[in-house]
């Protein structure tokens, strides 16, 4: 009897969760344990605070299931034993489908309408991307091998799917505390952004009352996706996954011929694909994996990226308004770090808060979708560096 | 290209290439959209007549004072109403004062506020 209970004991979970299997600084650990605490903590933010519910909840979610002692939902399919649930799951991520096909949805909700009517904000995206570059350059500094670099770097892109997609496909084993780095820094935004561009702009350039952008017609918006798709997937074919599911996505919208299918890509699929991918990337912050001292350098770096993506779109924004006489705001420069639209709210924000009669939210929308196209050019050339 | 160890002059290749291939990459699309726009809306100006050039006299408002409240919120819409109507930009026109065509009573204006909720 005392047997059959002491096996009983033994395949539940509850026996393996206080295990000190897990070495953080020299220092042993109940890895199990802790992680399901920091799944919870992340539950707390997500529900709690509202912090990106709906990719935190699903990651945080999948951080818990996996942590689960005995439970094996990400065990690898074997010739004598299928393969845990969530392994399953992750192929979407390790084959790099999810996150196009996010792209996709996103692609169907993105009005390029501002973009197309100031093509020159194109230029402020572009500056945004300083911080992945610069980043990317500290973490080599560091110590960290180059595709893990470059997966650290792209943090700085303020871009879910794609620092998902480059991490899946250079540095799997850092998925898990980059996801939770990004998505967390985007949520933060509001916090992060308003004091970098209080500190490089000047009263008066933050009051500047930018003009009214020209109407774009239809023809235009259709034939942007299509032109881009050409261009980029020509010149540079490790974007085309991204570049070209983010077009597809807008000609279907743009088109205006199949509202049933813009509808499907803006709700149900972006939903049920956002869920598959939250909980699977979760599942890849395992006590191993998670509890090291990079993580520590990667959410480091990953606010260090952020920041200096931030101030590049800035400072090229008083560049900008130094050239044209000062028809441009500077502080739409910070929105070309994606996070769409949360950093174009942000700017908008900001901006009222010196000028009340100024509305610069159009504006910053120009440079935050040519981040969105920005952030997929610099992850496709750094796949073309460090990409098998 | 390059394999996972990478040198430090290695690492400023990698930087000052990708950053030069991004800005290229946007600067070339921002090219193309113009080039694309001035192509489009040529074709579509050319059967018109040459639209005349409207003179930017300042579109004045009607004038009553509002109480000592904060009316900037309220300056910045009705900034935006007008340019949004008359098609022009904020910066063409000067708001000197705004103020309400009718005294209605508060009940009136209560019972309006509320069927527009």
């Amino acid at each position: 009897m005392l047997d059959i209970l002491f096996g009983f004991w033994e395949s539940t979970g509850f026996s393996q969760i206080f295990r000190l299997d897990t070495v953080l600084f020299g220092i042993p650990l109940p890895g199990h344990f802790v992680m399901i605490c920091l799944a919870c903590l992340f539950l707390w933010l997500a529900i709690h605070k509202g912090f990106e519910p709906y990719l935190l909840i699903p990651i945080a979610f999948g951080m818990l299931l996996v942590n689960l002692p005995l439970a094996g939902l990400m065990d690898h399919a074997t010739e004598s034993a299928k393969g845990g649930l969530l392994y399953y799951l992750y192929q979407g991520v390790d084959l790099g489908i999810y996150p196009p096909l996010i792209f996709l949805c996103i692609g169907a909700g993105t009005d390029f309408g501002p973009l197309l009517a100031n093509p020159k904000s194109l230029l402020l995206g572009a500056a945004a991307q300083l911080g992945i570059f610069t980043t990317f350059f500290g973490a080599i500094a560091l110590g960290f091998t180059g595709p893990e670099a470059a997966s650290i770097g792209i943090i700085g892109g303020a871009d879910g799917p794609t620092a998902l997609l480059l991490t899946s496909q250079l540095a799997p084993n850092f998925l898990g505390a980059i996801a939770i780095a990004a998505y967390s820094y985007m949520a933060l935004v509001p916090v992060i952004q308003p004091p970098i561009m209080k500190l490089l702009t000047t009263e008066e350039e933050r009051k500047i009352k930018m003009e009214q952008l020209r109407p774009v017609s239809k023809t235009e918006k259709i034939v942007f996706p299509i032109i881009v798709t050409i261009f980029v997937c020509l010149l540079l074919p490790d974007a085309a996954p991204l570049i070209g599911m983010l077009m597809l996505g807008n000609l279907v919208k743009e088109s205006g011929l199949v509202p049933h299918l813009v509808s499907a890509l803006q709700n149900s699929l972006m939903y049920m694909i956002s869920i598959f991918l939250g909980v699977t990337v979760g599942a890849k912050a395992t006590a191993e994996m998670f509890l090291r001292a990079e993580t520590i350098k990667i959410i480091v770096l990953g606010i260090l990226a952020f920041s200096l993506g931030t101030a590049g779109g800035v400072l090229l924004g008083k560049l900008m308004s130094k050239l044209d006489g000062g028809k441009t705001n500077p502080l739409i420069g910070a929105a070309g770090v994606s996070a769409v639209p949360m950093a174009a709210r942000v700017v908008q924000k900001e901006g009222q808060k010196y000028n009340p009669s100024n509305f610069l939210l159009m504006h910053a929308m120009g440079p935050n979708v040519a981040g969105v196209i920005g952030s997929a050019v610099a992850a496709g050339m750094l796949l073309l560096f460090f990409g098998k | 290209m390059y394999g996972d160890v990478v040198t430090i002059p290695q690492a400023i290749t990698v930087c000052l290439f990708s950053i030069a291939v991004v800005f290229f990459v946007l600067f070339l699309i921002s090219v193309l959209i113009n080039i694309v726009a001035r192509i489009i809306n040529g074709a579509q100006k050319k059967p018109e007549p040459a639209p005349v050039k409207a003179a930017p006299a300042p579109v004045e408002t009607e004038t009553v004072t509002a109480e000592a409240e904060d009316d900037t919120v309220l300056t910045a819409i009705v900034a935006a109403a007008i340019a949004a109507a008359t098609g022009k930009s904020t910066n063409s026109f000067v708001i000197k004062s705004i103020t309400p065509l009718n005294q209605e009573s508060d009940w009136s204006r209560i019972s309006r506020s509320s069927s527009l909720r």
